[in-house]
């Protein structure tokens, strides 16, 4: 009978970690559980792209240095315009580009990319993953139908810690 | 159910044997499955909490990640439809607690023990629960660990239930196994038993010639039987040598002319054979240990002496007594027993025989009393010899006295005197020089010449006792006798008349002729000596012929008359008393009578 000291001591010395911060951690993880479509999947690494000014302040780095997704070195990349979106596997579009929501959705060709964003209403404009503010923590909302439109296929494991869902049947 | 819990039979040590056996054989299977089954049991148990804790843990990682617990909560309440599960947690890789489950409040899981590191699971086991802990990956990453605290009473239920069918089948086992070896047992044990009963009949009857048979048995007892029956006929064997040898031993011990007797350790008498019974007229039924009546009071004193020594030094024993014949008669015997000894040298018995020496003793006595006889003789023949010749000279020189004429009347009358009493010496030394013919050759004789010349010897000594002699010699025929021996007898009834008549009497001896009474066809002649003592009591009367019977004490030697009447039966005659102790008439007459020859008979049958 061996029950070793309570190991879950609160880490309350820990800094809480900021909006950014826990965004840039999902945002990395919502690759493990999406599935692309093979040919969206050929290059050697696995892109995450920013368009648009950076809120991330360089945490999203620091979370995807070294990791792999999928079996692919993860990549992060800053995009100035949406031209050279299509290569990417995750696609983050800034606040900075709120107004320009529908044309770079339309611009790009949304085939194996993900496209996440803070932007409000995010997803009823044809975005995929929407972050929304719920009770001071971060949730998110999943346009399903825009997804598949995609050929991406979400997990139910992530559709079932969504907040909200759209275009689900 | 009749049950024999006694183990002193082979049948029912077997049972007992075949029991335990079963049920060692029976408890350490039971014991062995009951370990395989706790083990896998408990295996399946722990490998159930991990699965279901797997499964928890893949069902909210994403709720790890995208830190739902909510989520995680509702995933981890579905094992609330596992009864073994009472409680679940989630448990982030910083060691904070995500989102847990308990069953009741009080199975809350409240400290988490970190797994060591590179093991993905683990498990803890406490009392009646088990904690498992599964490391919960995404893509290599940890993202989380789930513990699940499980319950294994199931596993203690499990265990009685086990324990209780195995003590039933150890029943039902015990049960079968019983009267299986009821069965075996009368197989195995039966020979056994009946070979048992053999040995109790041959010890009983103590017939030795009865035999085991058991073709059934087992091969280890067979030749057991076999040996037992080698040993019979070798017992049997023994035994007829043995009571042929005791047959033969008694034979002996019964015929022998000895009186035999044994006693045992303590100096009790256990045996006499026959020939006591027949000499000293007990009868097996008398006390055995009544044996010093039988010795002559005079010589019971020694022999007891004698036989307590012996018997308390433990050495052999002998002795001479005169031991009492059933007609009251004792005749001397030499008593002598030995130890018998066993091989410690213990005495184990005392084996006893008297020897009759009776007669051995007389002819001793006999040769003795003849010696001095002839001792005797060839000492008066010298003196008579020594003294004839100057006698002669004496009666030649009275004679020449005569011749010459005495000087006066007087001297006459002393020269008459003097010529009488040398005749009378004269006569004497005849007898004495008759006495010392020491002829054993028999010879004619006249009885009447024969009792002068003996009275010749004792006519002083009568005379000085003022015993008045009567003789009536009818009859002066010679008859072919041993004279010197003749002599002796008619010398012994003197000196017994003699002893009897100290201070005067009358000694009446009369010659005649007469006939044997008990067969009054024979002829012969009888001489009866009378005394006027005071005659012989009549308990003493039967007795006055046996050897060293003696009413004179010191004095005699209790062989006169002995003697006297083997003599005269080597005569072929006989010799009587007559007696008489009280009134005018008392006395003791001596009665010989001597066989005469008729003229069909031969002179030899007197020698």
């Amino acid at each position: 009978l061996v029950l070793l000291l309570c190991a879950a001591t609160p880490l309350v010395a820990q800094s809480q970690p900021t909006e950014y911060e826990v965004k840039a951690a999902y945002l990395y993880n919502f690759g493990k559980f999406v599935k692309w479509p093979e040919a969206s999947t050929k290059g050697p690494q696995f892109l995450i792209c920013v368009l648009g000014e950076d809120p991330f302040a360089g945490s999203l780095d620091s979370v995807v240095a070294g990791e792999k997704v999928n079996g692919k070195p993860a990549v992060v990349l800053h995009l100035d315009s949406s031209r050279n979106a299509s290569p990417c596997n995750i696609l983050f579009l800034s606040r900075s580009e709120d107004r320009h929501v529908r044309r770079i959705l339309e611009s790009i060709d949304q085939t194996g990319t993900l496209t996440v964003s803070d932007i409000p209403d995010f997803s009823d404009e044809g975005g995929m993953i929407e972050f929304v503010n719920q009770d001071g923590r971060i949730r998110f909302k999943i346009n399903v139908a825009a997804a598949e439109q995609a050929g991406l296929n979400v997990s139910s494991e992530l559709l079932k810690v969504a907040s909200a869902l759209k275009g689900k049947p | 159910l009749k049950t024999r819990l006694q183990l002193d039979s082979i049948a029912s040590r077997l049972t007992w044997m075949n029991l335990l056996v079963s049920a060692a054989a029976l408890s350490l299977a039971c014991l062995a499955f009951l370990a395989y089954d706790q083990i896998t049991f408990r295996e399946n148990l722990v490998r159930t909490a991990s699965a279901q804790a797997e499964i928890v843990g893949d069902n909210t990682v994403s709720a790890v990640t995208f830190n739902d617990p909510d989520v995680a909560r509702q995933t981890l309440a579905a094992l609330r439809n596992s009864s073994n599960v009472r409680a679940a947690a989630i448990v982030t890789p910083d060691g904070r607690l995500f989102a847990d489950f308990a069953r009741t409040p009080g199975d809350r899981i409240t400290s988490f023990p970190p797994l060591p590191p590179r093991y993905i699971e683990h498990a803890w086991y406490s009392g009646t629960n088990v904690l498992v802990g599964r490391r919960i990956q995404l893509q290599g990453k940890d993202t989380d660990t789930v513990y699940v605290l499980a319950d294994i009473t199931e596993i203690l239920t499990r265990l009685w239930r086990y324990l209780l069918i195995s003590l039933l089948v150890l029943g039902a086992s015990l049960l079968f196994a019983y009267f299986i070896s009821r069965g075996f047992r009368r197989w195995l044990a039966k020979p056994i038993e009946r070979l048992a009963s053999v040995a109790r009949k041959i010890s009983r009857e103590k017939n030795f010639s009865l035999r085991a048979d058991e073709p059934s048995a087992s091969r280890e007892l067979r030749v057991l039987i076999a040996a037992f029956n080698d040993m019979l006929a070798e017992i049997q064997a023994r035994d007829s040598a043995l009571q042929q040898m005791a047959a033969q031993s008694e034979g002996i011990l019964q015929s022998i002319p000895q009186l035999v007797w044994t006693a045992d350790t303590s100096g009790q008498i256990d045996f006499y054979n026959r020939r006591w019974f027949e000499y000293t007229g007990m009868t097996p039924n008398d006390d055995f240990n009544d044996w010093a009546a039988v010795v002559h009071p005079e010589d019971r004193g020694a022999v007891l002496a004698t036989w307590k020594n012996s018997f308390d030094s433990g050495t052999p024993y002998l002795v001479e007594a005169r031991l009492r014949r059933h007609d009251s008669a004792y005749r001397w015997h030499l008593v002598q027993a030995v130890p018998l000894r066993d091989e410690a040298g213990r005495v184990q018995q005392w084996f006893g025989t008297s020897t009759d020496i009776h007669d051995r003793k007389l002819a001793e006595a006999a040769l003795v009393q003849a010696e001095k006889l002839a001792l005797t003789g060839r000492m008066a023949a010298t003196i008579a010899h020594e003294i004839n010749n100057p006698l002669a000279s004496i009666t030649n020189a009275a004679h020449l006295l005569g011749v010459v004429g005495p000087a006066n009347e007087q001297q006459g009358e002393l020269l008459a005197l003097l010529s009488e009493e040398v005749a009378r010496v004269s006569h004497i030394v005849k007898s004495t020089l008759g006495l010392s013919r020491q002829t054993t050759a028999p010879g004619p004789a006249s009885v009447p010449e024969l009792i002068e010349s003996v009275l010749a010897l004792f006519q002083r000594r009568f005379h000085s006792r003022n015993v008045e002699i009567v003789k009536r010699y009818d009859l002066a025929d010679s008859i072919e006798v041993v004279s010197s021996e003749l002599r002796q007898v008619f010398s012994n009834i003197f000196s017994n008349a003699l002893d009897v008549m100290p201070s005067g009497g009358r000694l009446v001896i009369a010659v005649r002729r007469s006939f044997d009474w008990s067969n009054p066809s024979r002829r012969g002649l009888r001489v009866c000596i009378s005394d006027s003592g005071p005659g012989i009591p009549p308990e003493y009367r039967h007795r006055i012929f046996e050897a060293f019977f003696s009413t004179k004490a010191e004095m005699g030697t209790g062989l006169g008359l002995w003697v006297s009447r083997s003599i005269v039966e080597k005569h072929g005659g006989s010799i009587r008393v007559r007696s008489t102790v009280s009134g005018g008439h008392r006395g003791t007459c001596f009665s010989v009578f001597l066989p005469m020859p008729s003229a069909s008979q031969s002179s030899s049958q007197v020698a």
